[in-house]
């Protein structure tokens, strides 16, 4: 299940990279792909990095706090004449939703099935003893 | 953070120090992942670096002629079936700003003032 969430948010970098990336000069854009992709292999090889700290958790903090970079560096380096500021906004706002809703939905408790009923125990009595026969009365 | 013209950030200082180092230690050429770790584990922290802030950074640093970069040859990582590093390497200049930076750093250093015994 973790290792799902971990290639999901590995995912997740890849496809932000992509489009951060996207619409500039190609040997730049592949260039920062490319890297992220090399550092995103180093961090499954790290094995001590990966206990430092659970790596789900890194991945998705390395992400998001980089993203006012990511935005800065597109803005500098963006060939395209676009309107910037809402741009940058627009796409900051689509991926801190994609990754709030993400996020709740990997952190919500599964529909498990229900645990059985506790056992009871009944405990049933005997039947009650029949009554003593009736004592003939002498005479 | 809003940076001064022709001064470096922290992360810059400590990308070029940690570089510096490397390069003592007989590393010349580090990936980006490999100065992250250095990084964290300089500062004792058990983030790395986000990967934005990084790459950034170390753009900035080749674009100020500080680091230098090449991407490996292709026939090594294919033959160890993994993606391709970009290498950096710290230059002339890089060296004499990790330098500076760490002169500056011991001269702002507080001095510890040593007490006097008092007079009896």
């Amino acid at each position: 299940m973790r290792s799902r969430i971990l290639e999901l948010e590995i995912a997740l970098v890849r496809m932000w990279t992509c489009v951060y990336t996207a619409r500039m000069p190609p040997e730049l854009g592949a260039a920062r792909r490319a890297e992220i992709e090399s550092d995103l292999w180093e961090f499954q090889q790290d094995r001590v990095a990966r206990r430092a700290l659970h790596p789900i958790v890194h991945v998705l903090v390395r992400l998001v706090l980089g993203i006012p970079d990511d935005l800065c560096w597109r803005a500098a380096h963006a060939s395209v004449a676009v309107r910037p500021v809402r741009t940058t906004v627009v796409l900051t706002a689509v991926v801190l939703l994609v990754a709030t809703l993400w996020m709740f939905d990997a952190m919500r408790t599964p529909n498990l099935p229900l645990p059985p009923s506790p056992l009871r125990f009944t405990t049933t009595l005997p039947p009650p003893p029949p009554p003593p026969p009736p004592v003939a009365s002498p005479r | 953070m809003r940076r001064k013209p022709g001064r470096l950030v922290p992360l810059e200082v400590g990308i070029c120090v940690s570089a510096a180092d490397l390069l003592r230690a007989g590393v010349t050429e580090f990936h980006g992942y490999e100065i992250a770790k250095r990084l964290s584990d300089i500062a004792d922290r058990r983030l790395l670096t986000a990967y934005g802030t990084l790459y950034r950074a170390l753009g900035r640093l080749e674009s100020m002629g500080l680091l230098q970069s090449r991407w490996e040859d292709p026939a090594i990582p294919a033959r160890e079936n993994r993606p391709g590093r970009r290498l950096y390497t710290l230059t002339a200049s890089g060296e004499a700003a990790a330098i500076a930076a760490r002169d500056a750093a011991s001269a702002q250093a507080p001095r510890r003032v040593r007490r006097r015994p008092a007079p009896a």
